[in-house]
Order: structure tokens, then C-alpha cells, then sequence
């Protein structure tokens, strides 16, 4: 009887603690999941701007400027950038927090491409606007 | 004296429920032809939807519609706004005269073939809810026009079109009402609203 009462009560322990891991992230899986925010959040900052990017474009392609070399290759890294982002975003999964090398590898990378995705969208921001107030 | 507290306060209920509720406002700038007010209107269009048929204004002259902007490879904001895109597809299922048209932004990769697939891995009918393609300088400027200066917030960096919102278009072409997609809980008013310009066609 005794030996039958601490059976029930180690599985009830036992399923009460597997009741409430489930859910529940492991230390590793909390700094995939950091990290996996922090890719995102890098993104959503800068998504606004593909707008900005769309419309700079399309303010080049209505000038009368818009048949010159210069105006042309502006239009084109516009839309180098645009075309990065867009990339970035359709290539990029969120990975299995269960195979913690890989996934933190992966996203340290990606970490490090949205960076440059940003960069180069500001950048090219920064010139076109340059350009059309010459 | 007792019945007069139970009689004034029904009063009110009563009067109230019979009093006219009042049309939803046609939203936009008005314009003013021969001295009569126009309501704003959304631009013509022509796109192609998921199954490569060319859909444009005529196509929902007899529905209303819910629009919104999206695209495929969106991580974070689209899908929860497909969430209440789909709460409203299930919510006017069985209602022939309500469509969704959804707008993609990427026009580059989202490729009729590609949004098909999409619409198939949501499992919604296509005749209900459209996912229109086509020029990107185009769909920018459709944006624009549903997005028109009474909607935009100069807080949100860059423009409107990443924002999340759904509007509701009317027979004629006007906005009618509009809800922030990434708010679940503003999805069971805008349904309300819904169904309110539904009754105006009855």
C-alpha cells in the first residue's frame, strides 16, 4: 500500500513537472529566441523605408531627368536595395531552437545580412535624395 | 412611484433602439463638381489575381469589398493581419456580395503561380478572396489611393502601406471604414461595420 501511495505520488510529481516544461523554453532555446527578436526587430526598423525607397524611384522616373545615365543608375540601385530586402525576407526562416549550433549559427549570419541589407538601403536613401536635390 | 423607475430607464432603451443609426461616413477628401460634394473614390484598376484572370473595379460592381496590402514573404506584420483577414473571410463565407482583395506589395516574387499556392495553403476560394498582382509602380499608386491623406498617420515612418490596415469599400468605390489588422480586438467592430453596409443594400 505504502510502496502503490509513493508510486502514484512520483508520477503525479513526475507529470506535473512534464505538464509545465511543456511550453516552457530552455535557457539555450531563450537565446535562440533573443537573438531571433533582435534579427526581426533590425527588420522591422528598416521595412518602413522600402517605401521611401518606392518612392524616391518613382519621383526619379517622373523627372525629365529620367532618360540620363545618372538618373538610370539611380533608379537601378534603388532597386538593388528593394530587391535585397525582399530577398532577405523570403529567404530567411526561423530555425529549429532544437539544434542549438546550427540555429545559432544561422542567425548570428543573418544577423549580420539584415545588418548590411539596412546599411545599404539607407545609404542609397541618403544618395538618391542627394541626387534629386542637385 | 415604483413603476416610474422601471418605465423611465425602458423609455430610454426604446427610444434609443428606434432611433436611425447613422449611415457609415464615406471617408476621403470630397471633391466638388457643379456645386454638389463628391465622395472620395478609389482609382481605377486592373490586376491579376491568383488565377491569372484580370479583375478590376467592375469586377466587384456589384460587392463590397475588404482590401488590404500584404506580401507572401512578409516575416512579421502580414500574418497577423492574415489572422483577421481570415477571421472576416470565415465570418461573410456563406454572403456572395463580400469579397477580400488582398494587394501584394512584391510583385516580383509574388507571381500569380506563387499567390495561388498561398491562397491554396490558406484554403480560400478565389472567386471569395482575391490576391491581386501586377505593376509595382501601379500597385504603389493603388496603395496610395486607398491610403488617401484622411487615413495617413505622419507618425508612421515611411508610409501607410506597412501599417496593417483593412479598408472597406462600398459598391461605389468609396472607403467606408477601416481597421488596424494587427489589432485582434478591432476586427470584431470592423465586422459589425461590415455588416452595417450590408444593410444599406438591402
Amino acid at each position: 500500500m505504502t510502496k502503490n501511495f509513493q508510486f502514484i505520488t512520483a508520477l503525479i510529481l513526475f507529470t506535473t513537472l512534464l505538464f509545465f516544461s511543456c511550453g516552457q523554453m530552455s535557457p539555450q532555446e531563450k537565446e535562440l529566441d533573443a537573438l531571433q527578436r533582435t534579427v526581426m526587430s533590425i527588420h522591422d526598423d528598416v521595412m518602413p523605408e522600402i517605401s521611401t525607397i518606392r518612392k524616391l524611384q518613382k519621383q526619379i522616373k517622373k523627372s525629365d531627368q529620367a532618360t540620363t545615365e545618372q538618373a538610370k543608375n539611380m533608379i537601378n540601385r534603388l532597386e538593388k536595395e528593394d530587391d535585397a530586402m525582399m530577398d532577405w525576407m523570403k529567404e530567411y526562416n526561423k530555425p529549429n531552437y532544437k539544434q542549438y549550433d546550427a540555429a545559432k549559427k544561422y542567425l548570428l549570419e543573418e544577423k549580420i545580412k539584415i545588418e548590411k541589407v539596412r546599411e545599404g538601403m539607407l545609404t542609397v536613401i541618403e544618395d538618391a535624395k542627394n541626387y534629386i536635390e542637385k | 412611484m415604483k413603476y416610474t423607475v422601471v418605465f423611465i430607464p425602458l423609455l430610454i432603451v426604446i427610444l434609443m433602439a428606434c432611433q436611425p443609426a447613422e449611415p457609415l461616413p464615406k471617408i476621403g477628401p470630397m471633391s466638388i463638381e457643379n456645386k454638389d460634394t463628391i465622395p472620395y473614390t478609389i482609382a481605377s484598376f486592373e490586376f491579376l489575381n491568383q488565377n491569372k484572370e484580370l479583375i478590376s473595379n467592375n469586377t466587384f460592381k456589384d460587392d463590397i469589398y475588404v482590401a488590404d496590402f500584404f506580401f507572401t514573404s512578409c516575416p512579421t506584420i502580414c500574418p497577423r493581419v492574415r489572422i483577421e483577414m481570415l477571421k472576416i473571410y470565415d465570418a461573410f463565407e456563406d454572403h456572395p456580395n463580400v469579397k477580400l482583395v488582398s494587394h501584394t506589395l512584391d510583385p516580383k516574387r509574388d507571381t500569380p503561380e506563387k499567390l495561388n499556392r498561398y491562397a491554396r495553403n490558406l484554403e480560400v476560394d478565389a472567386n471569395k478572396w482575391h490576391f491581386l498582382t501586377g505593376d509595382k509602380d501601379k500597385l504603389m499608386d493603388m496603395a496610395d489611393s486607398y491610403f488617401v491623406s484622411a487615413l495617413e498617420d505622419p507618425t508612421v515612418p515611411g508610409g501607410i502601406e506597412h501599417s496593417g490596415k483593412i479598408l472597406l469599400i462600398d459598391k461605389a468605390g468609396h472607403i467606408r471604414a477601416y481597421s488596424e489588422g494587427t489589432d485582434p480586438s478591432a476586427t470584431v467592430g470592423f465586422i459589425k461595420k461590415i455588416k452595417k453596409l450590408l444593410k444599406e443594400y438591402e
